[in-house]
């Protein structure tokens, strides 16, 4: 029987090689789209980062879930873990986003610079979360310039995270129902 | 550009990275001799290590009882430049499991509050470098142990790669123990760490003991002795509280019909209490996070769409 550490280093290992190509073809694609030239380019750019982005976020739940039972006291007995935790589902969030506007957009359309830049951000989330489990098994990383980050966890009460839930939800709903009487 | 792209990806990967091995350490666990050889992702990485390494138990190892298991490494000034080194006790050199607890050992103290074979000490200060482990072995007979290391160093021609060392096979053997002798029940297991401002009630289950007197000291200092109070199941004493991360160590002296007993000095590490946050509300914040960065997404560049698309309309209006 596989152990669970072992399946989340395979695991994370997927998610972070999706991301990581994910986030350089957002990068390449604003680089294209700023320059404003090679325009067949710009298509394959897409693409890849969006179909990288959606494998990453397929393998996600399993490094998260394989993450949690690896963990021999879990993820709430340090901060380290807590953010590890945080981030993920941050990126997770971003990522999904991302791909869930892509589909939405009309046959004609581009992505433009926010949304690459929000394709990059979850690629960043991702990556640095890969970085803390670096820190974390073998206590050295690349980031480690970033100490407050391993030490300290900004923790919402639970009320507030259910409130926080809520308003999205109805952010989302309101903004949805208004574009369809808009049109 | 297609061209272009190529030579960089290509130049990305040819660049050679600067490669170190765990210069953090690992940290205090139970690992096989596998990891002192391939922890640094490339067995072939390693140098061989110049330091000497010896391993000696304190008494007679009994069957079922602790034992105190020293492990000696010198050469560390003279051989190698080393700010820290790890420490493996291993029962095999198979590479995979040589765990001691494969081999019929329990692992009862580790020295540094935990029940590990692999241990790391963040500084080395001498030239010689004592170690002990308390281990009981559940098996009558001749048994192997081995040492094995591994550090950096800072100079020297292989200054940078990571050193790997492993000694000769130690023969420890293990006795039956005399059936009147006084003892500690051979499923007893002494506390490791507790909590700093904690105090630590010791109960001490043994075998044909009369009387038992727990001694305390910290590491290598003056000793103390506590009285136990014999109940139903065991004797009891209380060790004091630690007011900082500290470790101290006590044992115990047994007496009965056969000659005085003393065991081991057992290590017993206080430590801060440990970071807590509530699972609960860690696993909402999650949720919130995901929900959140999804919504963000979706209300930032929806807001943009129709703000592009109103711009066009007043456009084509106008």
């Amino acid at each position: 029987m596989i152990e669970s550490a072992t399946f989340h280093v395979i695991t994370t290992e997927l998610v972070v090689g999706s991301f990581a190509l994910a986030g350089l073809c957002f990068f390449l694609h604003s680089v294209l789209l700023f320059l404003n030239k090679d325009r067949t380019f710009m298509p394959m750019m897409d693409t890849t980062a969006h179909v990288a982005l959606l494998f990453g976020l397929l393998s996600l739940p399993f490094a998260i879930l394989s993450g949690i039972e690896a963990s021999p006291s879990g993820t709430h007995t340090s901060p380290l873990l807590a953010n590890k935790m945080l981030l993920s589902t941050a990126g997770g969030g971003l990522a999904l986003g991302v791909l869930y506007t892509r589909w939405r957009m009309d046959r004609d359309d581009r992505p433009q610079h926010l949304h690459n830049a929000f394709g990059s951000l979850s690629t960043a989330c991702m990556l640095l979360t890969a970085s803390l489990g670096g820190t974390y098994t073998r206590a050295d990383s690349l980031t480690e310039f970033l100490p407050f980050v391993k030490e300290n966890t900004l923790l919402l009460p639970s009320w507030l995270s259910i409130v926080v839930i809520a308003l999205i939800l109805a952010a989302v709903f309101m903004r949805q129902s208004s574009t369809v009487q808009h049109r | 550009m297609k061209r272009k792209l190529v030579l960089l990806i290509v130049l990305s990967l040819i660049v050679p990275l600067h490669v170190s091995g765990n210069p953090g350490g690992v940290g205090n666990s139970l690992e096989n001799m596998q990891c002192g050889g391939a922890c640094h992702g490339d067995a072939n990485q390693n140098a061989t290590s110049n330091l000497q390494l010896s391993l000696q138990p304190s008494g007679t190892v009994w069957v079922g009882q602790p034992a105190e298991l020293t492990v000696q490494i010198s050469g560390l000034q003279s051989s190698h430049d080393i700010d820290q080194i790890g420490i493996f006790l291993l029962s095999s050199t198979n590479a995979n499991g040589d765990i001691p607890t494969t081999d019929g050992w329990s692992i009862l103290s580790d020295g540094m509050g935990g029940v590990n074979n692999y241990i790391e000490y963040s500084s080395v200060d001498s030239g010689v470098l004592s170690h002990s482990w308390i281990l009981r072995s559940d098996e009558i007979g001749e048994k192997n142990l081995y040492v094995s290391v591994h550090h950096g160093d800072n100079s020297g021609t292989d200054a940078g790669s990571p050193f790997f060392g492993v000694s000769q096979a130690f023969s420890i053997n293990v006795e039956p123990i005399p059936e009147n002798l006084q003892r500690i029940d051979p499923d007893y297991e002494p506390p490791r760490s507790r909590d700093v401002g904690e105090s630590t009630n010791i109960c001490l289950e043994t075998i044909a003991a009369n009387n038992v007197v727990l001694e305390w000291r910290e590491p290598f200092g003056q000793i103390y002795q506590l009285q136990t109070i014999q109940n139903d199941e065991c004797w009891e004493a209380e060790l004091p509280e630690a007011l900082t991360e500290s470790t101290i160590e006590w044992r115990a002296v047994l007496e009965g019909e056969g000659p005085q007993q003393t065991t081991p000095w057992f290590s017993l590490a206080s430590v801060e209490p440990s970071w807590e946050a509530d699972e609960t509300a860690l696993q909402l914040q999650s949720i919130a996070h995901f929900v959140f960065f999804f919504g963000l997404v979706l209300l930032l560049q929806s807001s943009k769409r129709n703000h592009d698309e109103f711009n066009e309309y007043v456009e084509e209006s106008i």
